[in-house]
């Protein structure tokens, strides 16, 4: 791979319209001659810069309609910003869409030499790799059959083992590890981090948090087209889970309920297994709808998963009346190595909101015995 | 069978072609000669080429939507490749009828070598459309139903089944001004009629010498192939930015 790419934006805006163009003579004529059309624009990405030099490894995190596929469109040129600049210096390989190439009708033999020739690779090139790419995807049987006979993860997987095996100045990553069963997804997913680390810019856009923790350098975190915190990945993932959307209603603060204090009354690194013993202190100044509940959820800032969730009724605690409040929570942390958030908030079931968003706290969990798997199971094994 | 295909549309306009000039012999009372056979089907190659490039790239880059949402490439190669697809299907038309007039007993004229110019200002002038209009149908998405009663009517605006002279002195003219005409013409006098394409031509029709041919008819045809391809490359450049968010 080689190391001299670059890619580069510069204050880059894309506009989308969302009302429908004409797309018929028919209907353009008609709108000639009548009023003017409304038009409704709306900016899918706002302002963003930043630059992937080698060797460095840029993660985009954000939620559904953040602008991530709009940057990753703008990033491989399918559509151009609306302001702004992108310089791309050198070859850009994709590994988004796989298989959008293929002729169903033609053999996959065919197909890694159409696909690979969209992809801007040389013939010479595919023939010295061919045996390589088939190898890779498993297709070696069925390598002349049409790729219309082929499932769906067979398409998938010759498809990335197409893009895998191009050798791009400058790399882009969509969510393509979701690809064939298990094995398979393990052998791409190393195949994707030899290529990440291999020098050349690499840019991946993912929801998998802890692939992001793991493969980049630096990361952005956006928010509606606007990039909401630029840093190490470390940070844009605790950020991107500290707001999640629908929890923060407008005007939440107001509602006559807070939240004070909430520590740890141990040490902030535990072992995984460990109890930890959190408290928390609050004032409500008004009494709060009577459906509400007190919510905790310890959510895994790798993956963004809740691991655990619970509401006060659950405990026969009553929730805090006018007045102040001190509770305390104990949690046994039978989880995974990693780092864990435990968030409070006052919750509506009828809406599925959070109400009040609540303080969070911050628990890294460390183990002396590694595991494989989702819990802390507490293993004991000796021979008798 | 492949093969077989690509004479499918020129053997048609060659057979409706026959049934008119048929019609026309019948009424006139004059008899139907081999040469207006051997005539029809030169003349029905460069026509099947540019109305089979016609209909096929137009639809070319909406029907690959998909690909052009998904993956960056040259967005021209659609159109373009559409067209020399074409232009190969043509090249085995071109083959096989040249066989079969031979077979007839046709004799070809040193003229004949006027084809091959002419043929390169019809593949621009075919490419130059086929941006224009491959481009013209992603945004408006009924161009393709206009460009197929173009091509119907087509037919009949060019000297396939008739010459120029059957339309007038001045409807000779207008037709000849019609690009896809000009070519089609030079074609069939350059071949079919072992004529120079370099000094004006003429036709008796009932006594009155009409003109079929001039030179100026070249350099006209050269300009308005060179200029339509240019046109063409410029606009899908300029439009192909928005490519993406049309398909």
């Amino acid at each position: 791979m080689s190391n001299s790419g670059l890619l580069e934006f510069r204050s880059v805006s894309k506009q989308f319209k969302r009302t429908s163009t004409h797309d018929s003579l028919r209907d353009l004529l008609p709108s000639l001659l009548g009023r003017s059309r409304r038009t409704d624009a709306f900016w899918a990405v706002k302002d963003v810069s930043f630059s992937v030099r080698p060797g460095e490894v840029l993660g985009i995190i954000g939620h559904n309609g953040a602008g991530k596929s709009t940057i990753l469109k703008l990033l491989n040129r399918i559509i151009e910003p609306t302001r702004g600049s992108i310089a791309a210096v050198g070859r850009i390989g994709s590994l988004i869409e796989v298989s959008a190439g293929f002729h169903q009708d033609l053999s996959g033999r065919q197909n890694v030499y159409l696909q690979g020739a969209i992809m801007g690779m040389r013939r010479a090139e595919i023939d010295r790799r061919f045996d390589e790419i088939v190898k890779f995807a498993e297709l070696s049987e069925f390598i002349d059959t049409p790729v219309k006979r082929y499932s769906s993860g067979m398409n998938a997987r010759l498809g990335f083992s197409i893009a895998a095996h191009f050798e791009p100045d400058v790399l882009i990553i969509d969510e393509v590890l979701a690809v064939g069963d298990h094995a398979f997804q393990v052998k791409a997913f190393s195949r994707l981090k030899q290529m990440a680390t291999g020098g050349a810019p690499v840019v991946l856009v993912s929801h998998q948090l802890d692939r992001v923790a793991e493969i980049c350098t630096k990361c952005i975190l956006l928010d509606h087209g606007a990039v909401a915190h630029e840093g190490t990945p470390q940070e844009c993932i605790e950020e991107y889970l500290a707001v999640r959307p629908g929890e923060l209603e407008a005007g939440a603060a107001d509602n006559g309920f807070s939240f004070g204090e909430f520590r740890n009354r141990g040490a902030g690194s535990v072992t995984s297994g460990d109890r930890i013993e959190l408290e928390y202190w609050g004032r409500c100044d008004s009494l709060q709808p009577n459906n509400c509940m007190l919510a905790l959820r310890v959510i895994a800032m790798q993956t963004g998963l809740h691991v655990y969730s619970v509401i006060n009724t659950s405990f026969n605690l009553p929730f805090p009346t006018v007045g102040e409040f001190h509770h305390s929570v104990g949690l046994s942390m039978n989880v995974p190595e990693g780092s864990y958030l435990v968030k409070l908030a006052v919750w509506d079931p009828n809406t599925n909101s959070d109400v009040v968003r609540g303080p969070q706290l911050q628990v890294d969990v460390g183990t002396p015995r590694p595991f494989w798997g989702n819990a802390q199971l507490n293993g004991d094994w000796k021979a008798q | 069978m492949g093969f077989a295909w690509a004479l499918v549309n020129p053997a048609l306009v060659v057979m409706s072609g026959l049934i008119i000039r048929f019609a026309f012999a019948k009424l006139s009372g004059q008899p139907l000669e081999l040469g207006d056979a051997s005539a029809l089907a030169i003349k029905a190659i460069p026509w099947s080429f540019f109305a089979g490039a016609m209909s096929l790239s137009t639809v070319s880059i909406v029907s690959h939507a998909n690909l052009i949402g998904k993956v960056y490439f040259v967005r021209e190669t659609l159109p373009i490749a559409t067209v020399l697809g074409q232009l190969f299907d043509t090249s085995i038309g071109t083959v096989s009828v040249a066989i079969a007039l031979l077979a007839f007993g046709f004799e070809f004229s040193a003229q004949a070598l006027w084809v091959l110019p002419v043929t390169l200002f019809l593949l621009l002038f075919t490419m130059g459309c086929a941006l224009l209009l491959s481009c013209a149908n992603l945004f408006f998405r009924d161009v393709k139903y206009l460009v197929q009663v173009l091509i119907s009517f087509g037919l009949f605006l060019t000297p396939v089944f008739f010459g120029p002279e059957a339309l007038g002195p001045r409807g000779a003219m207008a037709m000849l001004l019609f690009p896809i005409a000009t070519f089609i013409q030079a074609i069939g006098l350059s071949v079919a009629e072992g004529r120079s394409l370099a000094t004006e031509q003429f036709v008796n029709v009932q006594g009155i010498e009409t003109m079929v041919w001039s030179p100026w008819f070249l350099v006209y045809g050269a300009l308005v192939s060179v200029c339509t391809l240019l046109a063409g490359l410029v606009l899908f450049r300029k439009f192909s930015a928005r490519f993406a968010e049309a398909a």
